[in-house]
């Protein structure tokens, strides 16, 4: 199963007008199981572009089809946000409950499940962000730390159980090991439940080390759709449209200026370690 | 120019400090970077420099004059600038030159005076071209540097950066840090509180927060020496250094001054 976009075009309105696109004709598959980075300078469309995934938003021209469920149909858009959780900017503003176990419990209950059940997934997803239920069920989200508060939030996503889990701009405003806790609980995700993860990124350093494809959005358009290797190696074209590459790739670009053949698709510091074992011998 | 003594404080309702017992002297044009976890201070001891926080105990002295007194908190303010997080807070008006002039403006310069000093703020940050553009047409980095020219047209000796870059897109991060250097350059004292380890190599000095202490005040090249004690405070070295430690670990002979691409490059070349 995937996510199928097809020439997806979008424009905001304003006094019943319609402004300029936002998104013109995209057209691309989402792999499920993939773990797709989103890339774009501010503007570019890409918060615009996920809020169509679960029909937030719904384009004019154009479909979006999650797993054979169109989203034009309006009939079909309960069904495909059960299987698509949005995780938006600072979702930590959203925390509103008592309890972080009711918290997380607000979705599972709106899907109408037993109480069984929900305490079942509650549970689970508290575990899964590093939660542990016992310590942290009763306490409320207001007097958990920045990082622990982001976890619990995205953890009320988690508990609905979605195949694909979107998420806008994850790490802002968290210290370093706060964006390290959140970027191996979506690795692990990944890993054991096979949940597809749409992360919207600008951070190059990030994207390179987890992402499987990488979508670059210009001005409403695709730039580039690829494996972070290809989309890195555009390194002049990125700069160009007010993004850069991840460090690793910097520095290879420095090498190659001081004439060192090293390939610039290598985007990571294993591949960079990896070139300096085994492979400069052939460079 | 800017003295920590004995600083503690502490948020009403608080069980621990914010910050407890800070020492800290900064000089005159020096360009220091804070970092920390979210929650160790940073944020907090930032406040303290221009008195929108006063210690709980200890003092804190500005240009020589202390926070906690009354009277010196107007002219306190008009020797350092603060720049937070959100563009979209800091700006006030439609237009951006109207909106570098509205500080000036509110402390009464003469008419003439403004428009200097609108024209040169707008010069230092690079958006002369911009002088009577709509602000909600600018990108965050441009909006940030707006913020900025802002600030500067206070004639501020000291500029505070409070988390400015955390909204913005890689090359609105670029073009604000490269704006902060070279304001440097031209003399400004320099405190920029950020979440980006990479944004601190360039400068002077670092201070590493943890828990509401400072643990480690050094260079960057010293700073990033002890990976552990980074580690232990929920930071993580720049990638570039983190690379260069894996590389000395398989025999390259790289130095302590090795903290970005280009110095990376120039150093292992000739090893190959």
């Amino acid at each position: 199963m995937s996510i199928v976009i097809n020439h997806l075009t979008f424009a905001y309105t304003q006094g019943g007008k319609p402004l300029a696109p936002t998104l013109k004709g995209l057209t691309f598959t989402i792999e499920e199981g993939s773990f797709l980075g989103i890339i774009g300078h501010t503007g570019s469309g890409k918060s615009t572009f996920v809020k169509h995934l679960n029909g937030l938003l719904s384009c004019e021209k154009g479909t979006v089809i999650v797993d054979g469920h169109d989203l034009s149909q309006k009939s079909e858009r309960r069904t495909v946000r059960s299987l698509v959780g949005m995780v938006f900017q600072y979702p930590e503003y959203q925390l509103f409950a008592e309890t972080v176990y009711e918290d997380v419990a607000f979705g599972p209950r709106n899907m109408k499940l037993d109480e069984a059940e929900i305490k079942t997934r509650v549970t689970n997803a508290m575990t899964m962000v590093g939660l542990d239920p016992e310590r942290f069920s009763t306490r409320s989200p207001f007097e958990l730390s920045g990082g622990e508060r982001r976890r619990a939030a995205i953890a009320g996503v988690l508990a609905m159980q979605p195949k694909y889990l979107v998420l806008d701009e994850p790490m802002a405003g968290l210290d370093p090991l706060g964006r390290k806790e959140i970027l191996s609980l979506l690795e692990k995700l990944r890993s054991e439940s096979g949940c597809t993860i749409i992360m919207i990124s600008h951070s190059m350093d990030d994207i390179a080390n987890h992402a499987t494809k990488v979508l670059v959005l210009e001005q409403g358009s695709v730039f580039l759709y690829d494996t972070p290797q290809i989309v890195f190696s555009n390194a002049e074209e990125l700069q160009r449209i007010g993004l850069s590459v991840p460090s690793i790739t910097k520095i290879c670009i420095e090498m190659n200026r001081r004439g060192v053949a090293i390939p610039t698709s290598i985007c990571t510091e294993d591949a960079f370690l990896h070139w300096f074992r085994e492979g400069k011998a052939h460079a | 120019m800017i003295r920590f003594d004995h600083v503690t404080f502490q948020y009403e309702k608080a069980f621990t400090p914010a910050l407890s017992d800070i020492d800290l002297e900064i000089k005159e044009n020096e360009f220091v970077a804070i970092v920390g976890h979210n929650g160790s201070g940073k944020s907090t001891l930032a406040k303290h420099v221009n008195g929108l926080l006063l210690p709980t105990q200890g003092t804190v002295t500005v240009c020589g004059m202390q926070t906690s007194d009354e009277d010196n908190i107007l002219r306190i303010r008009q020797n350092v600038g603060m720049a937070f997080q959100n563009p979209d807070n800091q700006l006030v008006t439609t237009v951006v030159e109207e909106d570098v002039a509205f500080g000036p403006e509110n402390l009464g310069v003469a008419p003439d005076e403004i428009r200097i000093r609108v024209d040169d703020a707008l010069a230092s940050v690079g958006m002369t071209d911009f002088a009577t553009s709509a602000v909600h047409h600018l990108s965050g980095g441009q909006k940030q540097r707006i913020a900025i020219a802002g600030i500067l047209a206070l004639k501020p000796r000291i500029l505070v950066l409070d988390e400015a870059s955390a909204m913005l897109d890689p090359s609105g991060r670029a073009e604000l840090l490269e704006t902060v250097h070279k304001l440097h350059r031209e003399g400004m004292t320099i405190l920029m509180v950020t979440q980006y380890m990479e944004e601190t190599t360039g400068c002077d000095r670092i201070v590493v927060m943890k828990g509401g202490k400072v643990v480690l005040d050094d260079t960057p090249k010293e700073v990033f020496k002890h990976t552990d004690i980074l580690m232990e405070s929920n930071l993580v070295p720049p990638e570039t250094v983190s690379v260069r430690n894996a590389l000395r670990s398989i025999g390259y002979a790289l130095s302590d001054s090795v903290l970005t691409a280009e110095l990376l490059a120039e150093e292992v070349c000739p090893l190959l």
